[in-house]
């Protein structure tokens, strides 16, 4: 696989490094227990298209989001997680 | 006191290969500068009107007056001398606007310069090294032999650096080494 | 001899002496192993896998099934090597496998009378009973009796490279497709790759004898490669395959760079792996004919007809003296007319047809061979070579016709192997009878053959416009290119499938031994799908994955259930292409080289101690330093502890994880890492941090000093470091993008040693710059500061210990690492300074209870290792909600505790259960388990950590370490964890 990085240019997916799921957002400190399990462990397993976490590990070390086809790999886009 | 090469297990320090040769580019002095959030512009500016230095585009590097400063990712750069400075001190005028730290001795570089150089760079580094897609002035990291990897184009020679931590310095140079002892021959098309 | 007076593209000028099974012969430069037997007339190359039926030669390229050799001799021998494939050289030595004692003679031929017990499936019926059996008697006896060529069974002596191409269009396949492709996107200056795997440029065009632009084809192709060659932009890659295709226009090549050598120049690979990124592919990978499936279809002399012609035209051999023709349409006749020119003699032309146009006529009559319309072959006779065909007519009737050789055009597979590997299905075509590429890889176009064409014009202009479209799409516009001319009629491809009657095996696999009566075995007992039949029977599952014969089995299959060609589809085709040694893929990464290695600043001063080397993860560290005299790692390990207790050691901290921080948003950032609060830590001062991950669990821990008011140095463990700078990295750009703070690993920037020991202040103040005040009033416990040593050079000490005693770290920059080392070991002469490694370190740190990798396993809270109220309620922290969980603070949960054992001579092992006194050895009773054990030079006996179900509530309690793995179960009492100075006056000392 290539990650399209939106700073070094398209590279190979080892030096990458993949988290999960990009679409969390990080509940308040005293959000309920309920809203903190869902962060830490509820994830959708779409088949088909996916927006996920990658860091640019061996590159730039940015935190990227990546929209990518789980059926097909394809890779719709890749942005800096923090922009 | 005696300062110790990184490359210091390595049987020779300098080789060559053809005329093509690679040697360790040391010491240096290093400094890390990472601009704060939105404050980049601010940095350029200040690099501009302090050093005379336009911090360079992603992927590129530029140097003035003996001072690289390298590209490293987003508002990200190292600026860089040859031999020991104080470099950190001198570059306290950027503070404002970025973290600067020192990385003098965080990694090994490497020469490596000739005309057998990008066929030897072609066996390690996933990168398109083509002229027309790489050429003085270039930098990029990646991840080769299992080390991350840092290259930048000097000359049309060609040459380049290439860099790794520096406790890497051994097995990148044995790296090197096995990537050019079955020199790439490529059929001339 | 059988090697034709004039003709083909070897070199007759020289000769190449080679060996086959111990017998000399002669070929030619420009021979493969396969063409230059055949022109010394042997038949015979090996014997089937199953059956240990002779077997001869079928093929001309690399689909070739039957005709495998062991190449080469010693730790060079290459096993299932198609004598098709293997360019002469002199002095070449092959010699034919699964047989014994020999070729001629081989008693495992018996394996065929014993036929119905191996039928298909027969690994899961026949050796079921009695179960004893398998492994004594039936595994065995099929290990001796079935398979292919021996590995060498020594280490390769050779060496296998690597590297990188990127390319605007990768063309692959060099015949009239490819080449055009190539010309046609070369001459608008894209960056062109073509790969070919054969040594020459022209495919097909070598074999055939049509013309292109004027010349015959071979010319042609010399012609085009000139022609590439002007181009600067083309790179050609002979003797390369391309093995399988990746994501986003990823591929991987294997070239065989010394294979046609007896063994590679110095310092040459054998073979190189080419993983190459191409923005576009033309693929022009042919075609392979395809095997009939007819009774005595494996015996030696049967041939692909147009393997014949590649015989005749490119290597200038005759592979028989008499020969049968059989086919189902024109391509057959390519294969008369190239015999007859050649001087062949035909003795029989079977066409499936009733009727043939007045062209075939012509040429049956010019041929002299006695012409069987509408009839079939049904059976073939010889022993290690064809001596006859029976034929029957469509009269019916009967007859036998003697021949060494049947030439069978069954039609042709377009090559869609790569287009499947990222799951792409072939779609049959009943126009062309043929699979035909279905959904391609983004970014391939399929030219030629491969796409079901095979005029030759009209694949000369496939070829082309697939070349320019490709460079196109790159972004190398240009004119339309000129297409290279060619007449040739195309010719309606007319498949033989299966032709029934005979009572001989009709195969479909002849690597694997594979009959027609296996499909209809597996189409009995259920196994019709194709994926189904192919595991149940093996079909197409050896080294040639069913190029030849794989389709002929999946129309038996479609004809048994009646469910047509299009219904039943094919097996999907995964990479690699063809076999691709396991050594091209490891290139260079062996033995030593597995992987690179990190060595500290100091190594060469370690291994001058005599160091033991440990690798932890990348690193290598020293693990204890040898004295004379000493025998065993205990005792060194025993005389460093008592050493840093008595007196004073040093020990290469380097290797643990060192990250900077600066900026004023550092101190938010380090409360927001670390349980505890950092923000209010003065300037110069140390302190010891607990990180969760989010799930409350704990992650890392390790020291942060601050060293300026916007500047701080974080420690993390050795294994973690990356882990923890890439938390970091996502804490910041994700979750805080707005703070104001940089950082980046230092591991490598400071050379750091641990001074450790009652006279290590002496040793440090003697270590620094004359005038430093390292005084207990001037720089207590876990303080930090910068000084200068070596004569000027800045180093960070902080007054931190790990062992429990008075202790200090001292970082220079890395260059000055071996230097310093040097000059603590001379400060430190005078108390008999002592260097001590991993062991000796892990020991002090279990006499003093410090969690480290066998208690911050991913598994423990804050709370188990004893931690709970380091956790600050006034800030939030990454884990502090998921750590609140009651389950995470039931006192029940297993918790740190320290161990001895009740005698003391008892040993400790790490990985014992703690069972109640006389509670039974079961898994209800679990209680927990020792962490980390250390024989205890403090002491004078084994101690050990332990997560214990209310462990700190036990102190006292006697409970028994199970080990029931290694056997022994011992009492222990349980303890505080900490064994050595609990109340840590040593260390303020």
């Amino acid at each position: 696989m290539r990650i399209p990085c939106p700073h070094c240019g398209e590279r190979g997916n080892d030096e990458f490094v993949y988290l999960g799921a990009a679409a969390l957002t990080r509940p308040a400190a005293d959000a309920p227990a309920e809203a903190w399990h869902s962060y830490v462990y509820l994830r959708d397993n779409p088949a088909g298209l996916h927006s996920e976490l990658w860091q640019h590990t061996h590159g730039c070390r940015r935190w990227l989001v990546v929209a990518r086809d789980t059926r097909t790999h394809a890779v719709f886009s890749a942005t800096d997680a923090a922009v | 006191m005696a300062e110790l090469s990184a490359f210091t297990k390595v049987k020779s320090v300098a080789a060559t290969h053809g005329s093509t040769t690679a040697m360790p580019i040391e010491p240096r002095s290093v400094v890390s500068i990472t601009a704060w959030r939105g404050a980049a512009p601010a940095l350029a500016d200040a690099a501009q009107v302090t050093f005379g230095l336009t911090l360079p585009q992603p992927g590129r590097w530029i140097e003035h007056n003996g001072l690289a400063a390298i590209w490293a990712g987003p508002g990200h750069w190292w600026l860089q001398r040859d031999g020991r400075s104080e470099l950190l001190a001198e570059l306290a005028p950027l503070a404002p606007h970025a973290g600067l730290i020192d990385m003098s001795d965080a990694r090994a570089v490497l020469r490596l310069s000739g005309p057998a150089a990008r066929d030897i760079l072609m066996g390690l580094l996933p990168l398109d090294l083509h002229p027309r897609s790489f050429t003085p002035g270039c930098a990029a990291s990646t991840l080769a032999a299992h080390m991350g990897v840092h290259v930048r184009q000097l000359d049309d020679a060609p040459t380049y650096d290439l860099s790794c931590l520096r406790s890497y310095a051994g097995s990148l140079w044995r790296a090197l080494e096995l990537a050019s002892a079955g020199p790439l021959r490529l059929p001339a098309a | 001899m059988s090697r034709l007076a004039s003709g083909g593209l070897i070199d007759r000028s020289l000769s190449h002496r080679f060996a086959f099974d111990g017998r000399l012969y002669n070929g030619h430069p420009g021979d493969t192993l396969a063409s230059a037997l055949l022109a010394n007339g042997v038949r015979l190359f090996g014997r089937s896998f199953k059956y240990h039926r002779p077997r001869g030669v079928l093929s001309a390229g690399p689909e070739e099934p039957s005709a495998l050799v062991e190449l080469r001799g010693g730790a060079r021998r290459e096993p299932n090597t198609p004598a098709t494939t293997i360019e002469l050289y002199d002095g070449l030595e092959a010699t034919s496998q699964n047989r014994f004692p020999s070729l001629g003679f081989d008693l495992l031929a018996v394996n065929n009378l014993l036929s119905p017990l191996l039928s298909a499936g027969f690994y899961y019926k026949t050796f079921m009973w009695p179960a004893s059996w398998w492994e004594k008697v039936y595994e065995p006896l099929i290990r001796r009796a079935a398979g292919l060529g021996r590995a060498a069974g020594l280490p390769d002596p050779d060496h296998y490279d690597r590297a990188h191409l990127f390319c605007d269009v990768l063309v692959i396949g060099a015949g009239p497709a490819g080449l055009a492709a190539a010309l046609a996107a070369g001459r608008r200056g894209a960056r062109v790759v073509l790969c070919e795997s054969d040594p020459l440029l022209g495919g097909r065009l070598l074999a055939e004898t049509g013309e292109v632009d004027g010349m015959p084809g071979a010319d042609w192709a010399a012609h085009a490669e000139a022609a590439l060659r002007d181009c600067p932009s083309v790179t050609i890659l002979r003797r390369t395959s391309v093995a399988s295709v990746f994501d986003h226009g990823s591929y991987v090549a294997v070239q065989r760079v010394a294979d046609h050598k007896p063994q590679p120049d110095p310092h040459e690979p054998r073979q190189r792996e080419w993983r190459i990124v191409a923005k576009r592919a033309v693929l022009a990978a042919g075609g392979f004919e395809r095997l009939a499936a007819f009774s005595g279809n494996d015996r030696p002399g049967v041939m692909l007809a147009g393997a014949v012609r590649t015989y005749l035209n490119r290597f200038a051999v005759a592979p028989g003296k008499s020969a049968v023709v059989l086919t189902g349409g024109g391509d057959g006749w390519r294969t008369v007319a190239d015999l007859t020119r050649h001087g062949v003699p035909i003795a029989a032309i079977v066409d499936r047809r009733r009727e043939i146009s007045p062209e075939q006529h012509k040429l049956a009559a010019a041929s002299g061979a006695w012409l069987h319309l509408g009839a079939k072959v049904t059976g073939t006779r010889g022993g290690p070579a064809l001596w006859g065909v029976d034929i029957a007519g469509a009269d019916g009737v009967p007859r036998f016709v003697s021949s060494d050789l049947l030439a069978v055009a069954g039609g042709w597979n377009p090559a869609v192997h790569l287009t499947s590997h990222l799951g792409g299905k072939p779609v049959w075509n009943e126009a062309a009878c043929a699979f035909l590429p279905g959904a391609l890889p983004p970014g391939m176009a399929v030219a030629g053959a491969a796409a079901g064409t095979f005029a030759l014009s009209a694949v000369l202009a496939e070829g082309a416009a697939g070349g320019a479209a490709a460079a196109e799409a790159a972004g190398f516009s240009g004119p339309a290119p000129s297409v290279p001319q060619a007449s040739d009629a195309a010719i309606a491809p007319t498949p033989i499938w299966i032709i029934d009657g005979g009572k001989q095996k009709a195969f479909v696999d002849l690597q694997h031994d594979v009959t027609l009566k296996d499909i209809a075995l597996a189409h009995r007992e259920g196994f019709v799908s194709v994926e189904h039949l192919k595991r149940y029977t093996t079909l197409g599952m050896a080294t040639d994955q069913g190029k030849t014969g794989g389709v002929a089995g999946m129309a038996a299959m479609a004809a048994l259930t009646g469910r047509g060609m299009a219904e039943t589809g094919t097996t999907l085709h995964r990479p690699p292409f063809t076999p691709v040694a396991i050594g091209a893929l490891a290139g260079h990464h062996r033995g030593k080289d597995f992987r690179p290695a990190r060595l500290t600043p100091a190594h060469r001063w370690a291994a001058e101690q005599n160091a033991s080397f440990v690798e932890t993860g990348p690193w290598l560290r020293a693990q204890w330093f040898t004295q004379p005299g000493e025998t065993d790692w205990l005792q060194s390990c025993m005389r460093e502890v008592n050493a840093v207790r008595g007196s004073v050691g040093v020990c290469d901290v380097s290797t643990l994880g060192k990250i900077e921080i600066a900026g004023p948003d550092a101190g938010a950032l380090l409360d927001f890492l670390y349980i505890n609060t950092f923000s209010t830590l003065p300037v110069g001062r140390v302190r010891y941090g607990t990180m969760l991950r989010e799930d409350g669990f704990v992650f890392d821990d390790g020291t942060t000093a601050r060293l300026e008011r916007d500047r701080w140095v974080m420690t993390t463990t050795t294994a973690n470091a990356p882990r923890v700078l890439q938390h970091m990295e996502f804490v910041h750009q994700v979750l805080r993008p707005d703070w104001r703070v940089a950082f980046i690993s230092v591991t490598d920037q400071w050379a750091q040693f641990a001074v450790a020991g009652p006279r290590a202040r002496e040793v440090i103040a003697a270590t620094l710059d004359p005038g430093e005040n390292v005084s207990d009033a001037a720089f207590p416990f876990m303080a930090c500061g910068s000084f200068t040593t070596l004569g000027g050079v800045t180093a960070r000490l902080f007054r931190i210990s790990f062992s429990g005693e008075l202790a200090y770290e001292i970082g220079v920059p890395s260059a000055y690492g071996d230097a310093l080392a040097r000059r603590i070991m001379a400060a430190g002469a005078a108390f008999g300074i002592t260097p001590y490694g991993l062991e000796a370190l892990g020991t002090m740190r279990i006499e003093k209870g410090h969690p480290a990798g066998g208690e911050l396993n991913g598994q423990t809270t804050a709370i188990d290792l004893g931690m709970g109220r380091m956790m600050a309620t006034k800030k939030d922290f990454i884990g502090r909600a998921m750590a609140q969980r009651p389950a995470l603070r039931d006192p029940q949960r297993p918790t740190l505790a320290g161990i001895r054992p009740l005698r003391p001579q008892d040993r400790l092992r790490a990985g014992a259960h703690l069972l109640a006194k006389d509670a039974p050895s079961t898994i209800a009773h679990d209680a927990g388990w020792v962490t980390s054990v250390a024989f205890s030079p403090s002491l004078g006996h084994w101690i050990g950590l332990a997560m214990l179900t209310n462990g700190p509530a036990r102190h006292g309690e006697i409970v028994r370490a199970d080990d029931p793995v290694r056997g022994g179960s011992v009492l222990v009492e349980v303890v505080p964890p900490c064994f050595v100075d609990p109340e840590g006056a040593r260390l303020r000392g």
